[in-house]
């Protein structure tokens, strides 16, 4: 749709709807009832809202539909007698007993719910003494939470399964008269044992706390929005000072990448957790920290991915359907800006780089060979890890290898799981199974993550599984990176600075868009570009940062500067946009 | 134990791991029985270094005949002198106190690297023409580029105290005449011969050019007997940086309408850093780009306002063979953007450094001498194209005078992809064929302005196209009509 | 009445043009010799002389061609390809627009594109090899000993043209004498000179673009045997004006009626 704009100089290319600016920019002309004049708007941000709206509706719709067939599901399930030990399980299969209890308002009904687990998939279900407050808080069928005993007997049933059976009782007061109790299965949505009993009539008056400040925040915690949002202003409020204040990207990048880390892991500090249990859009993040640290916010999506794979792929594809929906409605808003500016791995190696480069070692750059090799390896870790997945769900890994050698795929060799629970383990402070087991293996993979991230540039991110969920949505981000090839020198600056090697935004000279599937967005080709206009990154179309001749002399030293003259030279430049216009005349 | 931090910071990648190629012949490679007689060659180099002067003398006077001239020009003005430029006495002092001086050819040397070994870097491309005769006694091939025989010639007869002051010279292999011109010169002074590769995208390509890179280090530090340490390498590319970032003000202010500042005068600035101090050269360009934003302000042109606007492009115009400026100025035309190794070219590109650590500070700046030139040495050499449109573009740039040097067929093969691509952009483009003797000049004459004709009749014609697409509010046909 | 004068100082040839009131009134051309500006002068008089008029009566003069600074006489001068420009796009044909004019001199030729309008779009010169000049055709006819104006219909006789292997005139000279030891008939040997001639003219013109109607003119344009042979090449029929060899100082002479009328009227 790009038409050729060599005639003449700094004119739209018109052809009906749409129009093209001279910097490559799709515009679409849009009629809007109301308004005289069509307006025009970025094609990228039109597609991309568009895609938008229509992942979120789909998601949303998937996540209802799931919730709701989902205790169907779980009661055609069946639960099991207890005791009895069976070749295939299911996890959080919960068992009620009885099946239906009828109780009236105010009454207190206990009742036991029984269910199996694979131990190591479910740090939170283990019963190291936590226990879960619970309250009927209004006057619908659900009840919040339920009161756990504190489970002493723990045998394992089966050595091979490593299952394990839990006798559980549950106090709870209704309001009113409809409670009902269901076996419910799957913890995703809202992690908890979801019982509901049938109560005839009446109001129960349950303890409810509503305006104390610790309930409030409860909900907050417990609401998957509203912690997206703190999670997001903690990011956004240092970036915006930072992005007033700074000299360069890579500083903002910077300070988003330890804000967010520090959103992440403040539960480290002891004060804040703001960890909760049933976060469909958290759980779906990149990478969050791991899913084994205590006060993570969710969990990576391969985890989630490889974990609804193992524990039986039949009864769980569609919530990895709803997973990668509801990944892919944050990928398309961020692309993979959120490698580049959010995922705390990312910052760890950053920070590994900077220190390399403070010492004054040399970087290793890998050969095309080579870079070729690790991407081809990241589609083999990736998909090897999910067949693992779907054979350990299926039952056929474990039938011959023993389950410990196998039992996280991917996970277990992520360098997330060990730098991040390690901590906890050192701290002392309440520890998952997850930090008293770390493998050899998982320490080992932590260890060549830190060294090959001070001398190869984002080594892990070359390998990283996550990014091959990203690659085939790369076209539709809303941030994106464009070039004006008749701008570039070849100079190959951008090449060099790349941290990932992208060698698109350097050799392509044609095409405007060079958003490529291993481009973390990081920017920092806009900044060192040279030439004004040349490269710029766009948000939903919008121009975010633009490359010019201030912007790159800037990153050199003040007697540089002197000698770029005083900005208020009208056409120079300033502090943005590039001068090459020309000056006096018309 | 190497210091890891103070002042002198070692590399931590030894140059040494380069060969330097051994190039110097056990004798000399060619008889020249002219190099006996001294006699003659001082009665040449007389002969020379006068008529350069009667040329440079003419040439600036009818530089210095611009009306309103920029006055921070009379520095450049004094340092045109070339052969009896002040600066000749300074290169003297240097040496006297152990310095070295290093020529180079063309624009690829590292001059970053002469420099931060404290040496003087001198670009030593001739433009003078008497002294193709004597070039052409050992480079005996008529139809050879005139500036390799020019270089050659000025090397034979010791006409250029500059050449006389370099202990060595970098030739870098771009080009036949290049290729043979080291090996001759060879027999005459140190050459360092680089290898440039032609298709330099590659990996290969940016790997030997680094190499290469590195091996020419070594030389220098040899010659030198001074290592070349993390802070003169830093040091020299701030330097380098201010150089390039002057020069991009200057360039932007020759975007002007109308210009500022003459064609030639501009040249003359750009040329001027391949002979002078770079730091003393950037505290006047400065001046002059102060003197230059002060008259955009104040609307003061330096030449005609309806001067055709022209781009020249092509094989490099080495001082003081301003023929063709001068004639194109002459005949009413302004130069306003040049797309020359010895113009523009020198100083646009910047070096851009990611880390303060010697290995990307090296590979920034042997990158910068690769990656963006645009020599048709080059191929594919579609960068160039992108280049001369843009600036076609920028400069708001009416005609083209493509100016090619006879024999140099890597400019003259482009020459007609250039003119297609001027077309495209509705612009004409002359080429011009010449050598550097003075006797085609009339010819040459006709052809300019019967090309600047066509510009202006051009102009006069698109004028009239837009008045007649204006109408007023009436429907009646606005402006002079026909 | 408005009376202009253009004088073509060309190399070989000086031409000059009386214009009154926008007719040619007299016209006339003359050997240049050692005097180009005697020469100039001469060839003015000649002019004046047909037309009966004085150099008094004669308002504004403009020079053109090589020696077009030599001539005190006049009160300007312009380069001799808009004068052809401006001249041949005059005459005018009726064919359709000019929109080529191949001019071959006696020592360089060219070729001139023009637009719709009668602007110059582009042209090529060639003044550096007398190959594809009328110096080809002086040197030849002096080795025949057959009169310049002759040599057009002598090779019009040619059945069977020669082939001339030498791109260089001097070395051309040398194998013609080669060929009429072997008893080639000179009608057939100036056949091939003429196309040999052609051959570079029309190689040299399609570097800018060749569009109908093709205009030639120069003095070696009387030679009808080199127009057949350049009609030959392109393929199409070239029209050549009356006085093919006075339109640049037709030209010249517009050029000043320009001059007088509204200062600095276009090529």
């Amino acid at each position: 749709m790009r038409g050729k704009v060599e005639k003449g100089t700094g004119d739209s290319v018109q052809d009906g709807r749409t129009q093209v600016t001279e910097d490559g920019r799709t515009l679409i002309r849009l009629s809007l009832p109301g308004r005289k004049m069509p307006r025009l708007v970025p094609r990228r941000a039109l597609v991309t809202a568009i895609i938008l709206i229509v992942l979120i509706l789909v998601t949303a719709i998937t996540h209802y539909y799931v919730a709701n067939t989902q205790q169907e599901a779980a009661e055609e399930v069946g639960g099991l007698p207890v005791g009895e030990r069976t070749e295939w399980s299911l996890s959080f299969c919960l068992r009620v007993e009885p099946e239906r209890v009828e109780a009236v308002p105010g009454q207190n009904i206990t009742f036991i719910l029984q269910w199996r687990a694979f131990h190591y998939d479910c740090p939170y279900w283990l019963p190291y003494g936590r226990s879960v407050e619970g309250v009927i808080v209004n006057t619908n069928i659900t009840y919040d939470n339920v009161i756990l005993q504190e489970a002493t007997e723990w045998e394992p049933v089966d050595d091979l399964l490593d299952t394990f059976e839990m006798q559980v009782t549950v106090q709870a007061t209704s309001r009113d008269g409809a409670v009902k109790l269901f076996r419910d299965c799957p913890w995703y949505f809202d992690q908890k044992a979801r019982g509901v009993v049938d109560v005839p009539g009446g109001d129960g008056d349950g303890e409810e706390d509503k305006t104390s400040l610790s309930a409030w925040w409860d909900r907050i915690r417990q609401d998957p929005l509203a912690t997206l949002m703190v999670l997001f202003l903690i990011v956004a409020i240092p970036v915006s000072l930072a992005a007033r204040y700074a000299t360069s990207v890579k500083q903002v990048r910077m300070v988003s990448q330890l804000s967010f880390f520090g959103a992440i892991n403040i539960g480290v500090l002891g004060f804040w957790a703001i960890r909760t249990e049933a976060l469909p859009l958290t759980a779906a993040l990149p990478s969050t920290a791991c899913n084994y640290l205590n006060y993570s916010v969710g969990a990576c999506v391969v985890y989630q991915m490889r974990h609804y794979l193992s524990v039986g792929f039949f009864n769980s594809w569609m919530f990895i359907v709803v997973l990668i929906l509801t990944f892919l409605v944050l990928y398309v808003a961020m692309g993979r800006a959120w490698c580049g500016w959010l995922c705390p791995l990312g910052m760890i190696q950053d920070v590994m780089n900077w220190v390399r480069a403070r010492i004054g070692l040399r970087r290793y750059r890998l050969s095309p060979l080579q870079r070729q090799v690790l991407n081809v390896g990241r589609y083999g870790i990736f998909f090897a890890g999910i067949l693992l997945s779907i054979l350990i769900g299926i039952q056929i890994v474990t039938f011959y290898v023993d389950a410990g050698d196998v039992y996280r795929p991917i996970c277990q060799v992520c360098p997330a799981y060990p730098l991040f629970t390690i901590g906890q383990a050192g701290t002392g402070l309440t520890t998952s199974v997850g930090a008293q087991s770390i493998p050899w293996i998982a320490l080992g993979a932590l260890s060549l993550f830190l060294f090959s991230a001070v001398f190869i540039r984002r080594a892990f991110c070359r390998i990283c599984p996550v990014a091959v969920l990203m690659m085939p949505f790369n076209g539709v981000s809303g941030i994106s990176l464009h070039k004006d090839g008749k701008k570039c020198t070849r100079c190959s600056m951008c090449y060099r600075v790349c941290p990932v090697d992208v060698t698109e935004v350097w050799k392509e000279m044609e095409k405007t868009d060079i958003t490529v599937h291993n481009c973390i967005l990081c920017m920092r080709c806009v900044e060192v570009c040279p030439e004004d206009g040349c490269l710029t990154g766009r948000v939903m179309g919008f121009n975010a940062i633009e490359s010019s001749y201030s912007k790159f002399i800037r990153q050199h030293d003040r007697g540089t500067r002197r000698s770029m003259g005083r900005h208020s030279s009208p056409w120079w430049g300033g502090k943005g946009k590039g001068g090459n216009g020309p000056p006096g005349g018309n | 134990m190497p210091k890891l931090f103070g002042r002198k910071r070692p590399n931590i990648r030894d140059a040494a791991a380069a060969e330097v190629p051994d190039t110097r012949p056990s004798a000399p490679r060619y008889r020249w029985k002219g190099g006996e007689d001294e006699e003659r060659l001082d009665e040449l180099s007389r002969i020379i270094v006068g008529r350069a002067k009667e040329l440079i003398d003419h040439y600036q006077e009818q530089m210095r005949k611009a009306p309103s001239r920029p006055e921070a020009m009379a520095w450049f003005d004094e340092r045109a002198r070339f052969l009896s430029s002040p600066r000749i006495g300074e290169i003297e002092e240097h040496k006297a106190n152990g310095g070295k001086v290093i020529g180079t050819m063309c624009v690829f040397a590292p001059l970053e690297l002469i420099r931060a070994a404290d040496a003087i870097p001198v670009r030593l491309c001739s433009g003078l023409h008497n002294t193709i005769a004597t070039g052409e006694e050992l480079m005996a091939d008529a139809g050879l580029c005139p500036m390799v025989k020019s270089t050659l010639g000025v090397k034979m007869t010791h006409a250029s105290p500059f050449f006389e002051a370099s202990d060595a010279v970098i030739v870098p292999m771009v080009c036949d005449g290049k290729f043979k011109l080291g090996e001759v010169l060879q027999d005459f002074m140190e050459v360092w011969m680089v290898n440039v590769p032609h298709i330099k995208d590659t990996q290969q390509a940016r790997s030997m050019w680094l190499d290469e890179v590195r091996a020419l280090q070594q030389q220098i530090e040899t010659l030198t007997g001074n290592r070349i340490y993390w802070e003169e390498l830093k040091r020299e590319i701030q330097l380098s940086l201010r150089a390039q970032t002057v020069a991009r003000r200057l360039y932007d202010l020759r975007k002007a309408d109308p210009p500022v500042i003459n064609g030639r005068d501009s040249l003359l600035v750009n040329q001027t850093p391949h002979t002078e101090d770079l730091s003393v050269w950037v505290e006047h360009a400065t001046v002059l780009a102060q003197e230059l934003e002060q008259r955009v302000r104040d609307g003061i042109a330096v030449s005609d306002p309806e001067a055709p606007r022209i781009m020249l492009a092509g094989a490099p115009i080495m001082w003081p063979n301003f023929k063709i400026p001068q004639l194109i100025e002459e005949s009413g035309g302004s130069i306003v953007a040049d797309e020359l190794c010895s113009g523009t070219r020198w100083l646009y590109d910047p070096i851009g450094i990611d880390e303060w650590i010697w290995d990307d500070m090296f590979q920034a700046m042997a990158e910068r001498y690769l990656q963006p030139s645009v020599c048709p040495c080059f191929t594919p050499n579609d960068p160039r194209i992108g280049r001369i449109k843009q600036m076609i573009e920028d400069f708001r740039v009416e005609g083209v005078v493509y100016h090619v040097l006879r024999g140099c067929h890597i400019y003259n093969g482009e020459s007609t992809r250039v003119k297609q691509s001027a077309e495209d952009r509705g612009v004409p483009m002359l080429i011009i064929e010449t050598e550097y003797s003075q006797e085609d000049t009339e010819q040459l004459r006709t052809r300019v302005e019967a090309f600047l004709m066509l510009v202006r009749a051009r102009r006069k014609k698109a004028a009239k196209a837009k008045r007649r697409a204006f109408k007023t509010i009436d429907g009646s046909e606005g402006g002079d009509g026909a | 009445m408005t009376v202009t004068a253009g004088v073509d100082m060309g190399s070989t040839a000086t031409k000059a043009l009386v214009l009154v009131d926008g007719r040619i009134a007299g016209s006339t051309a003359r050997i240049t010799g050692a005097d180009p500006e005697r020469a100039g002068e001469m060839a003015l008089k000649e002019s004046l002389d047909q037309a009966g008029l004085q150099l008094e009566d004669v308002e504004y003069i403009v020079a053109t061609g090589y020696g077009r600074r030599a001539l005190e006489l006049a009160d300007e001068s312009v380069n001799e390809i808009n004068a052809n420009a401006r001249g041949a796009a005059w005459l005018g044909s009726s064919e359709g627009t000019v929109r080529t004019i191949i001019d071959i001199g006696g020592q360089d030729s060219k070729v001139i594109a023009l637009d719709e309008d009668g602007v110059i779009a582009d042209f090529v010169m060639n003044d550096k090899c007398a190959a594809g000049t009328g110096k080809f055709l002086e040197v030849i006819a002096d080795l025949l000993e057959i009169p310049i104006e002759d040599l057009g219909d002598i090779s019009l006789r040619s059945t069977k043209p020669v082939n001339i292997n030498s791109t260089c005139v001097v070395f051309a000279q040398s194998e013609v004498v080669s060929l009429i030891a072997r008893k080639e008939a000179p009608a057939d040997i100036l056949a091939g000179i003429h196309r040999s001639i052609a051959s570079r003219v029309t190689t040299m013109a399609r570097r800018v673009s060749m569009d109908r109607v093709v205009v030639f003119d120069g003095g070696p344009a009387k030679n009808k045997g080199l127009l057949a042979a350049i009609e030959a090449e392109l393929g199409h029929p070239v029209v050549v004006p009356r006085h093919p060899q006075v339109v640049v100082a037709l030209g010249a002479a517009l050029i000043a009626a320009d001059m007088l009328t509204d200062d600095g009227g276009g090529a």
